[in-house]
């Protein structure tokens, strides 16, 4: 992994710290990390497996118990979501209602005012300025699209009673 | 002739009171003319201060040597008197320059201490501390001028000193109480390999295997060290030269 705080080189960071103040500044910087590593890759989710979790070059892998409690921290931080409860996370590398302004101001920006796109076209990359939209995770899409159809900005198109594209504003 | 009696007494004590007299004047004399002499000095530093503030500010090796031949003078850059009106020479040429310097740098300290207390339960090492101020500045400082700024903030009481461990590295420490004998063995038994065991301090101290997990159990629950439980023996290792 690149790019990593020269902490991410130092063995006991992958043990759990006893000190409370200690344990708090661990947590802040293995949140910083992991949001760095989902926004270096463009991946939007994290398990307890997640190769982050381990640095090879000196042995050690933080383990499950403080991954949960890492996640549990970041849940609360608001740069994260369960997915699956206690197995995997959402990470927010940007927040659903920053996606969701981005999303509106480029239909202003590039005359998409009244347009249809399909999820399919909204996520496969085909739409240029849009490059946060490319391989979305669909659970963080469709709260995306909650909160755009929310604010009004958006109509939702459905078929067999699933959203699969929506009508832009 | 020498007065005998009881008189002898008034006249050794009339005559120690001439000597006495004759010796004030001359020693008036001499710290008058010292006093004139210093005061020249002192212009001329402080004109030499005015002149050379910029470089003073900017140069490290300038700047040190500027507050050694201040040291020689026995003027004290950084304690300058507000008491007289608009005050003195010194408050006016280094309010500007040598003041705002330290007592700038003495705050980016503590920024940097209050910063990193978390991970390294508030000792720094002074080379690490040097390098993150020094990240990206302009006028790069020395190792000299944070000794200066700590010294500054000595009135605040004893929160923020600098220790020098036996291995002649030198830590900042910011923690509220001082570091006891064995606390300061053990992190410079860590500079070796950045960390210990109980049987490397076993080996190194002649501590037995009670004593050394004592205190290195107390130092990771006061945040000074880290514990890595993932090898065996379990390793204790110090955050000071990290964060």
């Amino acid at each position: 992994m690149q790019g990593t705080p020269a902490i991410y080189e130092f063995p006991p960071f992958f043990t759990k710290q006893i000190n409370e103040q200690t344990w708090a500044a661990q947590k802040s910087n293995w949140e910083k990390i992991c949001l760095n590593y989902c926004k270096g890759i463009n991946q939007w989710t994290l398990n307890k497996n997640s190769p982050v979790f381990t640095n090879s070059r000196i042995q050690r892998t933080l383990p499950a118990p403080v991954i949960l409690e890492l996640f549990n921290h970041m849940v609360e931080d608001g740069t994260a979501a369960w997915k699956i409860p206690n197995e995997e996370v959402y990470v927010y590398i940007k927040s659903p209602h920053l996606l969701a302004s981005e999303l509106v101001s480029w239909t202003e920006a590039t005359g998409h005012s009244g347009a249809v796109i399909t999820l399919f076209e909204l996520t496969n990359g085909d739409l240029s300025g849009l490059s946060s939209f490319e391989s979305l995770d669909p659970g963080i899409l469709s709260q995306v699209l909650e909160i755009v159809f929310k604010q009004g900005n958006a109509t939702e198109m459905r078929e067999d009673g699933e959203v699969v594209g929506l009508k832009l504003k | 002739m020498r007065p005998l009696g009881l008189a002898a007494f008034d006249n050794e004590r009339s005559r120690k009171k001439q000597y006495q007299l004759v010796g004030d004047a001359l020693l008036a004399g001499n710290i008058e003319q010292m006093n004139s002499q210093l005061a020249k000095f002192k212009q001329l530093l402080a004109n030499f201060a005015l002149e050379h503030g910029r470089q003073i500010r900017s140069e490290p090796s300038f700047r040190n040597e500027f507050a050694r031949m201040c040291a020689v003078l026995g003027v004290d850059p950084l304690n300058y008197s507000t008491k007289n009106d608009g005050g003195s020479v010194w408050s006016t040429v280094f309010a500007k320059d040598i003041n705002d310097f330290y007592f700038g740098l003495a705050v980016r300290i503590i920024e940097k201490c209050r910063e990193t207390r978390g991970s390294n339960g508030g000792i720094i090492a002074l080379d690490k501390l040097l390098s993150d101020l020094n990240k990206g500045a302009e006028n790069p400082i020395s190792q000299d001028d944070i000794v200066r700024a700590v010294e500054s903030l000595k009135p605040f009481g004893p929160g923020l000193h600098i220790e020098n461990l036996h291995n002649g590295s030198t830590v900042l420490v910011n923690v509220p109480k001082e570091l006891n004998r064995d606390q300061t063995n053990v992190l410079s038994a860590c500079e070796a390999l950045g960390y210990v065991t109980t049987p490397i301090l076993a080996d190194n101290m002649g501590w037995d295997a009670g004593r050394g997990q004592y205190v290195l159990d107390e130092m990771v629950a006061s945040g000074l060290l880290w514990i890595d439980k993932q090898v065996q023996p379990t390793q204790y290792w110090s955050p000071a030269a990290v964060m």
